[in-house]
């Protein structure tokens, strides 16, 4: 299955990953960063909305070190309250400088009852 | 022409004590023998409660589908269907939605959501409903629409206000993440499938008594609920024609008497209010005949129990106003008992009592024992 790209500017500081869950939900994440043949995963962070910890962080390498490697996004929504024709929204944003990368802009929208799963890939480009 | 409304206390006293008195006024006969008012005697219980689509309770709808969009895209679309190119209205729509949460939702996260202003909250809680309908029979092809709006305008249970219930959530979940090994990105299509649904019905298992627990500690919470539904007719079933046909209303305010020992946690008061313009029912004093008429249902609830088992004393007061000025006002009292079964099956036990009046304007007592299994808002 092909994988979605983001394109790095090796002369830019090193990336930052946001993730912001939408709705008013309840939402728990984790990041993997795998090796360019999407083996030997190493968990990048870790977290929920639900408590008072920022969810952002680095991914703790430089842009030219990144190249060809693969991030995954792991994550679970949950409804407060659950019924038919909740929706959910899930964005990640990878940025570098301050500025959403492109292909770093990762969003995800749909209806739910009460819990979802989510997974996205998107492989590294450094230019 | 006179009409004797009866005394409140009065009323409630005879209806369940002196039931064959009925306030000494005219002369009661058997129930049997009666034309009933329109009001049944809880069908289960009298449905007082804001409908979470006011659109569809205002034409009388259960849609099997109803359209939740997604995206203001959807929305769109799904409205644009409900008109064909000729102006035609399609019945048989069903839209429920939250527009706040529809058009800005995306950026409004949980913390924004606790702790912005009460706004964000009533906002996020709006809900819109719409929906459109045949008329009955072959030979009508008349169209009913109806705009619902739901409003909480404050609700003390509010689950994404629960703090516990959250940080229970986030814990299970995350706890689902921990245990579960990453997903390769060489993981076919079917296989990250197979492993999210894992990990959703694992985290549904690992959360149920978190709900379960929040459930009970918001059954009898304070809140108060506000819903409007203005209805149209198109006699052709054409944009034209399209005619405002009434308007129905509903609010209700609970008190759970919270901070009050032992009442906070197996009480709670409610006052309710239903309100219907121009509807068309049947004329219960005339046979096959059918009368438009405004209505007004305000009522009193109080229930004590627990979460799963409860036991409810009603009043209510009915007034239809008929265009031809026949008297149609009545007392309800019921007294009710409900069990839950299993999730949000309950088994539902109930007696009424109704005092109304009957084609030539005397007082009458009709009662009524129910009982009923179903689910419940």
């Amino acid at each position: 299955m092909p994988i979605d790209e983001i394109l790095l500017d090796a002369a830019k500081s090193q990336p930052t990953v946001e993730i912001i869950f939408g709705q008013a939900h309840v939402g728990n994440y984790r990041f993997f960063l795998w090796d360019a043949t999407g083996h030997n995963p190493q968990e990048l962070a870790h977290g929920t909305n639900g408590d008072a910890i920022v969810d952002t962080f680095d991914i703790g390498s430089d842009a030219g070190a990144l190249h060809e490697k693969v991030l995954s996004f792991e994550g679970i929504v949950q409804a407060a309250e659950s019924r038919p024709g909740n929706v959910y929204s899930v964005t990640v944003m990878v940025r570098q400088a301050g500025e959403v990368r492109p292909g770093g802009l990762i969003q995800e929208t749909g209806s739910f009852e009460d819990v979802k799963a989510l997974l996205a890939f998107r492989r590294f480009r450094t230019s | 022409m006179s009409r004797i409304i009866p005394n409140p206390l009065a009323a409630c006293l005879s209806l369940f004590l002196l039931p064959h008195l009925a306030l000494a006024q005219p002369p009661t006969t058997p129930a049997s023998s009666q034309k009933p008012s329109t009001f049944t005697l809880r069908d289960g219980t009298v449905d007082l409660a804001v409908p979470d689509s006011p659109a569809f309770s205002a034409l009388g709808l259960t849609p099997e589908q109803v359209s939740r969009p997604t995206t203001p895209r959807q929305l769109a679309s799904s409205f644009l269907n409900g008109i064909d190119r000729n102006g035609n209205l399609q019945t048989g729509i069903a839209i429920d939605t939250a527009p706040y949460m529809l058009l800005a939702g995306s950026r409004i996260t949980l913390s924004d959501y606790q702790t912005g202003p009460f706004l964000t909250r009533f906002l996020a809680r709006w809900q819109v409903s719409f929906a459109s309908a045949k008329g009955s029979g072959d030979e009508d092809k008349s169209a009913k629409l109806a705009l619902g709006m739901r409003f909480t305008v404050f609700d003390q249970g509010d689950p994404r206000m629960d703090n516990v219930l959250v940080g229970c959530l986030a814990r299970e979940a995350g706890n689902v993440l921990k245990g579960s090994p990453p997903i390769p990105p060489f993981a076919s299509a079917e296989e990250q499938a197979t492993m999210l649904q894992q990990r959703e019905e694992q985290v549904r298992i690992a959360v149920k008594p978190c709900r379960e627990a929040a459930a009970k500690r918001r059954w009898n919470r304070t809140a108060w609920i506000a819903g409007i539904a203005p209805t149209w007719t198109s006699a052709d079933g054409s944009t034209a024609e399209i005619d405002y046909s009434g308007t129905a209303v509903w609010t209700s305010v609970g008190y759970g008497f919270e901070r009050v020992p032992v009442l906070q946690d197996h009480a709670m008061i409610a006052f309710y209010l239903k309100g219907r313009t121009r509807e068309i029912v049947p004329d219960v004093f005339t046979d096959g005949a059918f009368v438009t008429q405004d209505s007004v249902t305000t009522g009193f609830r109080f229930l004590a129990g627990s979460p799963t088992s409860q036991v409810n004393l009603e009043l209510l007061w009915l007034d239809n106003d008929r265009p031809d000025g026949r008297e149609d006002r009545y007392w309800n009292l019921g007294i009710g008992f409900e069990q839950r079964l299993v999730d949000n099956t309950w088994l539902n036990l109930s007696f009424g009592r109704q005092l109304a009046r009957d084609a030539s304007g005397q007082l009458f007592v009709v009662g009524a024992f129910n009982w009923g299994l179903g689910a419940r808002q």
